[in-house]
Protein backbone atom coordinates (compact mmCIF):
# COMPACT_ATOMS: atom_id res chain seq x y z
CA UNK A 1 0.00 0.00 0.00
CA UNK A 2 1.48 3.06 -0.68
CA UNK A 3 2.13 5.56 2.04
CA UNK A 4 -0.05 8.50 2.40
CA UNK A 5 2.74 10.88 3.24
CA UNK A 6 4.43 10.08 -0.74
CA UNK A 7 2.63 12.75 -2.96
CA UNK A 8 1.82 11.75 -6.32
CA UNK A 9 3.69 13.68 -8.88
CA UNK A 10 1.56 15.57 -10.85
CA UNK A 11 2.50 17.07 -14.48
CA UNK A 12 3.64 20.43 -13.25
CA UNK A 13 6.29 17.85 -11.44
CA UNK A 14 7.16 16.20 -14.69
CA UNK A 15 8.05 18.73 -16.09
CA UNK A 16 10.07 20.61 -14.07
CA UNK A 17 12.08 17.08 -13.19
CA UNK A 18 12.66 16.35 -16.99
CA UNK A 19 13.49 20.36 -17.60
CA UNK A 20 16.11 20.47 -15.33
CA UNK A 21 17.56 17.33 -16.72
CA UNK A 22 17.40 18.70 -19.65
CA UNK A 23 19.50 21.71 -18.77
CA UNK A 24 22.35 19.19 -17.98
CA UNK A 25 21.87 17.05 -21.48
CA UNK A 26 22.16 20.34 -23.39
CA UNK A 27 24.54 21.96 -21.27
CA UNK A 28 26.74 18.31 -22.03
CA UNK A 29 25.80 18.22 -25.28
CA UNK A 30 27.13 22.09 -26.31
CA UNK A 31 30.64 21.07 -24.58
CA UNK A 32 30.69 17.71 -26.38
CA UNK A 33 29.97 19.51 -30.06
CA UNK A 34 32.39 22.29 -29.21
CA UNK A 35 34.91 20.06 -28.30
CA UNK A 36 34.07 17.62 -31.34
CA UNK A 37 34.85 20.28 -33.31
CA UNK A 38 37.93 21.85 -32.02
CA UNK A 39 39.48 18.19 -32.29
CA UNK A 40 38.34 18.11 -36.05
CA UNK A 41 40.59 21.14 -36.78
CA UNK A 42 43.11 20.42 -34.48
CA UNK A 43 44.13 17.20 -33.84
CA UNK A 44 46.64 15.48 -36.75
CA UNK A 45 44.68 13.66 -39.14
CA UNK A 46 41.19 14.22 -38.18
CA UNK A 47 40.45 16.46 -40.72
CA UNK A 48 41.02 14.57 -43.43
CA UNK A 49 39.17 11.83 -41.91
CA UNK A 50 35.71 13.71 -41.73
CA UNK A 51 36.47 15.37 -45.21
CA UNK A 52 37.15 11.77 -46.57
CA UNK A 53 33.65 10.66 -44.92
CA UNK A 54 31.80 13.67 -44.91
CA UNK A 55 32.72 16.07 -47.35
CA UNK A 56 35.65 15.60 -50.52
CA UNK A 57 35.34 11.74 -50.58
CA UNK A 58 37.94 9.08 -49.70
CA UNK A 59 40.34 9.55 -53.02
CA UNK A 60 40.37 13.45 -52.15
CA UNK A 61 43.72 14.91 -50.55
CA UNK A 62 43.70 18.46 -49.07
CA UNK A 63 46.56 20.57 -49.19
CA UNK A 64 45.83 23.86 -48.03
CA UNK A 65 48.28 25.05 -45.39
CA UNK A 66 47.29 26.42 -41.65
CA UNK A 67 45.62 29.84 -43.07
CA UNK A 68 43.58 28.25 -45.72
CA UNK A 69 42.60 25.69 -42.64
CA UNK A 70 41.80 28.23 -40.38
CA UNK A 71 39.96 29.98 -42.27
CA UNK A 72 38.04 27.34 -43.15
CA UNK A 73 37.50 26.33 -39.61
CA UNK A 74 36.11 29.70 -39.32
CA UNK A 75 33.58 29.51 -41.70
CA UNK A 76 33.04 25.74 -41.07
CA UNK A 77 31.71 27.23 -37.79
CA UNK A 78 29.09 29.53 -38.93
CA UNK A 79 26.18 26.73 -38.88
CA UNK A 80 27.62 25.41 -35.63
CA UNK A 81 27.22 28.72 -33.83
CA UNK A 82 24.32 29.06 -34.96
CA UNK A 83 22.70 25.68 -33.84
CA UNK A 84 25.02 26.53 -30.12
CA UNK A 85 22.82 30.16 -29.89
CA UNK A 86 20.00 27.81 -30.90
CA UNK A 87 20.41 25.30 -28.19
CA UNK A 88 21.52 28.19 -25.63
CA UNK A 89 17.82 29.69 -26.60
CA UNK A 90 16.30 26.50 -25.48
CA UNK A 91 18.37 25.68 -22.18
CA UNK A 92 16.90 29.18 -21.60
CA UNK A 93 13.15 27.76 -22.11
CA UNK A 94 13.92 23.99 -20.08
CA UNK A 95 15.07 27.02 -17.34
CA UNK A 96 11.49 28.70 -17.65
CA UNK A 97 10.17 25.66 -17.30
CA UNK A 98 12.07 24.26 -14.67
CA UNK A 99 10.71 27.17 -12.55
CA UNK A 100 6.75 26.46 -14.10
CA UNK A 101 6.89 29.77 -16.23
CA UNK A 102 4.80 27.83 -19.38
CA UNK A 103 3.42 30.27 -20.97
CA UNK A 104 5.65 33.95 -20.82
CA UNK A 105 7.05 35.96 -23.22
CA UNK A 106 10.27 35.22 -22.37
CA UNK A 107 10.04 31.65 -23.75
CA UNK A 108 7.84 32.10 -26.36
CA UNK A 109 11.04 34.33 -27.62
CA UNK A 110 12.99 31.95 -26.73
CA UNK A 111 11.22 29.39 -28.44
CA UNK A 112 11.22 31.42 -32.08
CA UNK A 113 15.26 32.38 -31.93
CA UNK A 114 15.73 28.28 -31.76
CA UNK A 115 13.05 27.68 -34.23
CA UNK A 116 14.97 30.58 -36.55
CA UNK A 117 18.74 29.31 -35.52
CA UNK A 118 17.84 25.87 -36.92
CA UNK A 119 15.91 27.45 -39.91
CA UNK A 120 18.74 29.31 -40.78
CA UNK A 121 21.19 26.48 -39.87
CA UNK A 122 20.28 24.23 -43.10
CA UNK A 123 21.02 26.81 -46.09
CA UNK A 124 24.23 28.36 -43.87
CA UNK A 125 25.73 24.54 -43.95
CA UNK A 126 24.83 23.49 -47.20
CA UNK A 127 27.14 27.40 -48.29
CA UNK A 128 29.83 26.82 -45.46
CA UNK A 129 30.35 22.71 -46.64
CA UNK A 130 30.99 24.29 -50.46
CA UNK A 131 33.34 27.37 -49.50
CA UNK A 132 34.73 25.01 -46.98
CA UNK A 133 35.29 22.27 -50.03
CA UNK A 134 36.77 25.29 -52.38
CA UNK A 135 39.41 26.45 -49.28
CA UNK A 136 40.98 22.53 -48.76
CA UNK A 137 41.12 21.81 -51.82
CA UNK A 138 42.23 25.50 -54.07
CA UNK A 139 46.19 24.24 -53.63
CA UNK A 140 45.57 21.04 -55.18
CA UNK A 141 46.74 20.43 -58.89
CA UNK A 142 44.32 21.29 -61.39
CA UNK A 143 42.18 18.41 -61.96
CA UNK A 144 42.10 17.76 -57.96
CA UNK A 145 40.26 21.06 -56.77
CA UNK A 146 36.92 20.44 -55.12
CA UNK A 147 33.18 22.63 -55.09
CA UNK A 148 30.60 20.42 -53.19
CA UNK A 149 27.16 21.20 -53.04
CA UNK A 150 25.82 19.15 -50.92
CA UNK A 151 22.18 18.99 -49.28
CA UNK A 152 21.45 16.03 -47.30
CA UNK A 153 17.78 14.93 -45.44
CA UNK A 154 19.45 16.53 -42.05
CA UNK A 155 19.27 19.68 -43.79
CA UNK A 156 15.75 19.29 -44.68
CA UNK A 157 14.84 18.22 -41.23
CA UNK A 158 16.10 20.86 -39.92
CA UNK A 159 14.02 22.95 -42.21
CA UNK A 160 10.97 21.27 -41.33
CA UNK A 161 11.46 21.09 -37.24
CA UNK A 162 13.13 24.98 -37.40
CA UNK A 163 9.82 25.91 -39.09
CA UNK A 164 7.33 23.63 -36.56
CA UNK A 165 9.26 25.79 -33.89
CA UNK A 166 8.81 28.99 -35.18
CA UNK A 167 5.11 28.34 -35.64
CA UNK A 168 4.73 26.56 -32.44
CA UNK A 169 6.76 29.86 -30.63
CA UNK A 170 4.24 32.01 -32.69
CA UNK A 171 1.13 29.78 -30.90
CA UNK A 172 2.85 29.95 -27.33
CA UNK A 173 3.30 34.12 -27.86
CA UNK A 174 -0.33 34.10 -28.03
CA UNK A 175 -0.88 31.41 -24.97
CA UNK A 176 0.95 33.65 -22.96
CA UNK A 177 -1.34 36.79 -24.23
CA UNK A 178 -4.15 34.53 -23.40
CA UNK A 179 -2.65 33.96 -19.52
CA UNK A 180 -2.19 37.30 -19.02
CA UNK A 181 -5.82 38.36 -19.77
CA UNK A 182 -6.81 35.16 -17.89
CA UNK A 183 -5.25 36.34 -14.84
CA UNK A 184 -6.97 39.63 -15.11
CA UNK A 185 -10.55 37.73 -14.79
CA UNK A 186 -11.50 37.30 -11.24
CA UNK B 1 -13.76 50.99 -18.95
CA UNK B 2 -17.53 51.38 -19.27
CA UNK B 3 -18.73 49.00 -16.36
CA UNK B 4 -18.11 50.57 -12.82
CA UNK B 5 -17.65 48.15 -10.21
CA UNK B 6 -19.87 49.45 -6.74
CA UNK B 7 -18.28 46.34 -4.51
CA UNK B 8 -17.18 49.02 -2.30
CA UNK B 9 -20.64 50.55 -2.21
CA UNK B 10 -22.05 47.10 -1.77
CA UNK B 11 -19.07 46.54 1.07
CA UNK B 12 -19.78 49.71 3.10
CA UNK B 13 -23.77 49.16 2.78
CA UNK B 14 -23.87 45.02 4.34
CA UNK B 15 -20.65 46.78 7.05
CA UNK B 16 -18.22 43.81 5.77
CA UNK B 17 -14.70 44.21 5.30
CA UNK B 18 -12.61 43.23 1.84
CA UNK B 19 -10.68 40.20 3.82
CA UNK B 20 -14.20 38.66 5.44
CA UNK B 21 -15.73 38.78 1.97
CA UNK B 22 -12.40 37.23 0.27
CA UNK B 23 -13.08 34.37 3.06
CA UNK B 24 -16.65 33.65 2.20
CA UNK B 25 -15.93 33.60 -1.34
CA UNK B 26 -12.39 32.11 -1.65
CA UNK B 27 -10.53 35.01 -3.79
CA UNK B 28 -7.90 36.78 -2.33
CA UNK B 29 -8.01 40.01 -1.09
CA UNK B 30 -5.65 41.00 -3.71
CA UNK B 31 -7.70 40.08 -6.31
CA UNK B 32 -11.21 41.45 -3.83
CA UNK B 33 -9.32 45.39 -3.58
CA UNK B 34 -8.26 44.50 -7.91
CA UNK B 35 -12.25 44.65 -8.20
CA UNK B 36 -13.43 47.15 -6.01
CA UNK B 37 -10.54 48.98 -8.21
CA UNK B 38 -12.07 47.95 -11.02
CA UNK B 39 -8.52 47.32 -12.51
CA UNK B 40 -9.34 43.94 -13.51
CA UNK B 41 -10.73 43.01 -17.33
CA UNK B 42 -13.40 40.54 -16.45
CA UNK B 43 -15.65 38.64 -13.80
CA UNK B 44 -16.48 35.14 -13.34
CA UNK B 45 -20.03 33.88 -13.47
CA UNK B 46 -18.88 31.70 -10.12
CA UNK B 47 -17.41 34.90 -8.40
CA UNK B 48 -20.29 37.10 -8.99
CA UNK B 49 -22.88 34.68 -7.80
CA UNK B 50 -20.33 34.18 -4.72
CA UNK B 51 -20.22 37.87 -3.53
CA UNK B 52 -24.00 38.17 -4.78
CA UNK B 53 -24.86 35.75 -2.07
CA UNK B 54 -22.51 37.47 0.19
CA UNK B 55 -23.84 40.26 0.44
CA UNK B 56 -27.45 39.67 -0.44
CA UNK B 57 -27.46 41.23 -3.66
CA UNK B 58 -27.95 41.52 -7.24
CA UNK B 59 -25.50 41.99 -9.89
CA UNK B 60 -26.98 45.13 -11.33
CA UNK B 61 -26.46 46.40 -7.50
CA UNK B 62 -22.81 46.15 -8.31
CA UNK B 63 -22.28 46.81 -11.85
CA UNK B 64 -22.75 50.02 -13.61
CA UNK B 65 -22.68 50.62 -17.89
CA UNK B 66 -21.93 54.30 -17.65
CA UNK B 67 -21.67 54.74 -21.63
CA UNK B 68 -18.83 57.13 -23.19
CA UNK B 69 -16.49 56.12 -19.63
CA UNK B 70 -13.64 54.69 -22.09
CA UNK B 71 -10.69 55.66 -19.50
Amino acid sequence: MANSSERTATPADRIERVSRLMIWVITAGGAIMVLAYTSVWVVPGWLEDAAAQNLLGATATISAGPVLRLFAALIAALPLALVLYGLWQIRELFRLFGDRHYFSVDGSKRLLRFGAALLLAAPAGIVTRSIVSVLLTMNNPEGSRHLVVQMGSNDYFLVVVGGLLLVVGWVMREAARMQHELQQIV
Amino acid sequence: MPIIVHLDVMLAKRKMRSRELSEHIGITEQNVSLLKSGKVKGIRFDTLDSICKALDCQPGDLLEHVPGNEA
